[in-house]
C-alpha cells in the first residue's frame, strides 16, 4: 500500500463526490458559494474551541501566579485540605471535564445546524436547488 | 540543585535486597500472562491487514477510551508520579493536571478533525496534508524517535521493578520486558492490542485502587500522631519543593505545564486510537470519556502518596524515587496482608510497562513497515524488533535518570513538533510544505539538543539550566514561529487541493464526502 496511491484516491474520491445536496457539491468543486459555506462551518467551531482553550489558559495561567504571590490562599482550608490541594488535587479534574463536556455540546451543535442548513429537512433532499435556499 | 542530580544522588544508596516473595512473583506472572494470553488469542482475529493495523474501526467508545488509557497511564503515571508527590509534595501535581489537560487540546483541536480527515498515523496526515513523500519521512522518522523515547521511560521503569521486586541486576528488568513486548507487537497486530490495552486500564486502576484504599483506612483507623507541621512545610507549600530542585520555581512550572498539555497530542501511538473511531463525532466522545477515566486514576497516586507522606516520612531517605509505591505497602502493613498489596501494586506496575510499551513499539512498526518496507504484515513485525532492540539499548543508558524526567523529555520533543504541525495543518489554509518540514526539523532539532546537553552536560548558569532541563516552554512557540513564518515566505509551496483537504477535515460524515485510507 505506497502512500502516493492513497493520496491519488483520496483526490479522486473527494473529486468525483457525486453528492445529491447542491451545497455540498459546491463545497467539493470549490465555488465561492461553498467556500463560504465551510469557512463559516470552520469559524464557528474554531471559535468554540478557543473559547474553551482560553478558559484552560486563564486556569493554568493564573493558578501559578495566584499561589506563587498570595500565599495567604495556602492557609485557606476545606475538610482540613488546604487551598492549593484543593484545586490542583481534585477541583482540576471536574473543571477540565467540564470544559470538555461544554465545547463537545457546542460543536455537535454547530454540525447539526449546519448539517441543516446544508439539507433542510422540509425540502426533498433530492432536489435541485434545495441547497441554496437555507 | 537540578532534577538529575537531585536523581542521581538519591539513586545513589545501596539497593534494598529483600527475599522475593511468591505472591509477588505469582503477580508479574499473572500481568505477563494476562497480556500475552490476550494478544494469542486475539491473533486469530487479526486476519486480514485492515485487522492488523486497524481493528476494522469497529471498536466501543468506552472499550475504546479504556484503550486510549491504558496506553497513556504508563509507568510514569503509576510509580512516577506518586512517587514525586510522595517526595516532593503539591508542585508536583501539576504533572497529572497537565497530563489530562492535554486531551482537552487534543479534543478542542484535533480529536474530530484528524479522524474524518481519514489519517491512520501522523505520517499518513503529512503526506494526505501536503502531498509530499518527503515530508512523510521525515513524520515517520519523528514516530520512531518520539515512541523510542518514551519506551525508554518504560523499560526504565520495569529494570528498577525487577531490580527492587528480586534483587536481579537492572539490565535483566530493561531485556524481559523490551523483548517480551516487540514480540507480542509483533505477533497479535494492533486489534490484539486494542483489547489488551483496555484490559490493562482497568487493571491498573484496579491494582492502585486496591491498594490506596485499603491502605488509606488503615491509616485512618489507626489514629496516627499527627506530623509537627514545621516538617511538613516544604511539602504542603506551593514553589518550596520546585524551588530546592530548580533554581525558578515558577519557570519550571510553566514549563512543566506547556510540555504535558502540549505533548499530549504528539504522542504517536495516542493518535492512532482515533482513528478506530467510526466517525468524529465518536471520536470527540471517546476524548471526553478519557478525560474521566484518567481523573478516575489518578485519585489513587495522590492518596497513597499522601498517606505514604504522613505515615512513613523516613522512606524517604533511602532509595530511589521511582520505587516508592512498590516498598509502601509492606512498610505500613507486615505480614501477609502488606505481601499482596505489593504485590498487586507490582503487577499494576508491569501491565504499565507492558501496555504502554506496547502500543509505542506498535506506531513504530507501523512506521518502519510503511516506509521502509512495503507495508505488508513481514514489515510490521521486522519493525517492531527492530523498534525493541533500539528501545532496550537505549533504555541500558539512562538507569539514574527520574522516570518522569524522561517522560517529560518525551512530551517535550511531540509538543515541539507534530503538536504545531497538527493545529496549522488542521486549521490553517496557508501552512506551506517548506513551513511544515522546517517547523519540525528545527523544533525537534532545539528540543532534542536541550535533552541531550542536559543529560550530558547541564550549564551552570540557572536561568538557561532550568530553559535546557524543560525545553518545551521556549521549543514549542518557536517551532510554531517557524512553522507560520516559513509558510508566509514561501506561498508557492502550500499544497495545490487545499480547499479539499479542508472540507474533508471539517465536514460532518453524514454529508457524504468522507472516505478511509484503508477499508
Amino acid at each position: 500500500m505506497s502512500g502516493r496511491r492513497l493520496v491519488g484516491e483520496r483526490t479522486r474520491v473527494t473529486r468525483s463526490a457525486a453528492s445529491p445536496l447542491v451545497a455540498v457539491r459546491e463545497m467539493a468543486e470549490h465555488t465561492a458559494v461553498g467556500d463560504a459555506y465551510l469557512r463559516s462551518l470552520m469559524g464557528q467551531q474554531l471559535r468554540a474551541g478557543l473559547v474553551t482553550t482560553g478558559t484552560l489558559a486563564v486556569f493554568l495561567i493564573c493558578t501559578p501566579l495566584v499561589l506563587t504571590f498570595v500565599p495567604s490562599v495556602n492557609e485557606w482550608k476545606l475538610f482540613g485540605i488546604s487551598f492549593p490541594w484543593l484545586v490542583l488535587g481534585i477541583a482540576a479534574y471536574p473543571f477540565l471535564i467540564g470544559i470538555a463536556h461544554r465545547y463537545i455540546r457546542k460543536a455537535e451543535f454547530h454540525e447539526t445546524e449546519f448539517e441543516l442548513l446544508v439539507n433542510p429537512p422540509n425540502n426533498a433532499s433530492d432536489l435541485p436547488g434545495s441547497g441554496h435556499s437555507g | 540543585m537540578s532534577f538529575l542530580q537531585a536523581a542521581l544522588t538519591k539513586h545513589g544508596g545501596a539497593v534494598e535486597h529483600r527475599p522475593i516473595s511468591p505472591i509477588t512473583i505469582a503477580a508479574i506472572l499473572f500481568a505477563f500472562a494476562t497480556t500475552i494470553g490476550i494478544g494469542a488469542l486475539s491473533m486469530r482475529l487479526a486476519r486480514t491487514t485492515s485487522d492488523f493495523f486497524v481493528a476494522s474501526r469497529s471498536v466501543a467508545p468506552l472499550t475504546n477510551a479504556s484503550a486510549i488509557c491504558g496506553e497513556y497511564l504508563s509507568v510514569a503515571s503509576f510509580l512516577g508520579i506518586g512517587g514525586l508527590i510522595m517526595t516532593y509534595g503539591v508542585d508536583m501535581l501539576w504533572f497529572p493536571v497537565g497530563y489530562t489537560a492535554g486531551y482537552v487540546i487534543l479534543l478542542v483541536f484535533v480529536a474530530a478533525p484528524l479522524r474524518r480527515f481519514g489519517a491512520y498515523t501522523v505520517p499518513d496526515f503529512v503526506e494526505g496534508r501536503l502531498d509530499s513523500a518527503t515530508a512523510r519521512r521525515i513524520a515517520s522518522g519523528l514516530v520512531v524517535l518520539i515512541s523510542v523515547a518514551y519506551v525508554v521511560a518504560q523499560l526504565k521503569g520495569a529494570g528498577i521493578t525487577f531490580q527492587a521486586l528480586t534483587g536481579l541486576p537492572y539490565w535483566s528488568g530493561v531485556c524481559v520486558v523490551g523483548v517480551v513486548v516487540s514480540a507480542n507487537v509483533a505477533l497479535g497486530g494492533i486489534r490484539g492490542i486494542t483489547f489488551q490495552q483496555a484490559f490493562q486500564y482497568w487493571l491498573k486502576w484496579l491494582m492502585l485502587a486496591i491498594p490506596a484504599i485499603v491502605l488509606t483506612t488503615h491509616f485512618l483507623l489507626d489514629r496516627p500522631v499527627p506530623l509537627p507541621a514545621t516538617s511538613l512545610r516544604a511539602w504542603l507549600t506551593p514553589g518550596e519543593s520546585m524551588a530546592q530542585l530548580r533554581s525558578h520555581p515558577l519557570l519550571s512550572t510553566y514549563a512543566v505545564i506547556v510540555a504535558s498539555s502540549f505533548g499530549t497530542m504528539g504522542l504517536p501511538h495516542i493518535l492512532i486510537r482515533f482513528y478506530t473511531n467510526p466517525d468524529g463525532r465518536a471520536a470527540r466522545r471517546t476524548t471526553r470519556l478519557v478525560l474521566g477515566l484518567i481523573a478516575a486514576f489518578y485519585i489513587f497516586p495522590l492518596l497513597l502518596a499522601v498517606v505514604g507522606r504522613l505515615a512513613a516520612p523516613d522512606m524517604l531517605a533511602a532509595g530511589s524515587v521511582d520505587t516508592l509505591f512498590l516498598r509502601l505497602p509492606g512498610r505500613l502493613l507486615s505480614g501477609t496482608a502488606g505481601e499482596i498489596l505489593s504485590a498487586l501494586v507490582a503487577c499494576g506496575a508491569f501491565a504499565a510497562f507492558l501496555s504502554t510499551s506496547s502500543g509505542l513499539i506498535a506506531s513504530v512498526a507501523g512506521a518502519i513497515s510503511q516506509d521502509v518496507f512495503s507495508g505488508d504484515r513481514r514489515g510490521f513485525r521486522l519493525g517492531a524488533c527492530v523498534a525493541g532492540v533500539l528501545a532496550i539499548l537505549a533504555g541500558l543508558t539512562v538507569r539514574y535518570v527520574d522516570i518522569n524526567q524522561l517522560v517529560s523529555w518525551t512530551f517535550a520533543l511531540a509538543a515541539s513538533s507534530f503538536c504545531p504541525l497538527l493545529m496549522l495543518g488542521i486549521w490553517w489554509r496557508r501552512l506551506s510544505l517548506w513551513g511544515a518540514i522546517s517547523g519540525l526539523i528545527l523544533g525537534t532539532t532545539s528540543a532534542g539538543a536541550s535533552i541531550l546537553i542536559s543529560f550530558i552536560n547541564p550549564p551552570g548558569n540557572t536561568w538557561i539550566r532550568t530553559l535546557i532541563f524543560q525545553p518545551a516552554i521556549w521549543t514549542v512557540p518557536f517551532a510554531f514561529l517557524t512553522m507560520v513564518v516559513v509558510s508566509l515566505l514561501t506561498p508557492k509551496s502550500i499544497p495545490r487541493n487545499v480547499g479539499a483537504k479542508m472540507l474533508q477535515l471539517h465536514l460532518p460524515e453524514s454529508l457524504g464526502l468522507s472516505t478511509n485510507y484503508r477499508s
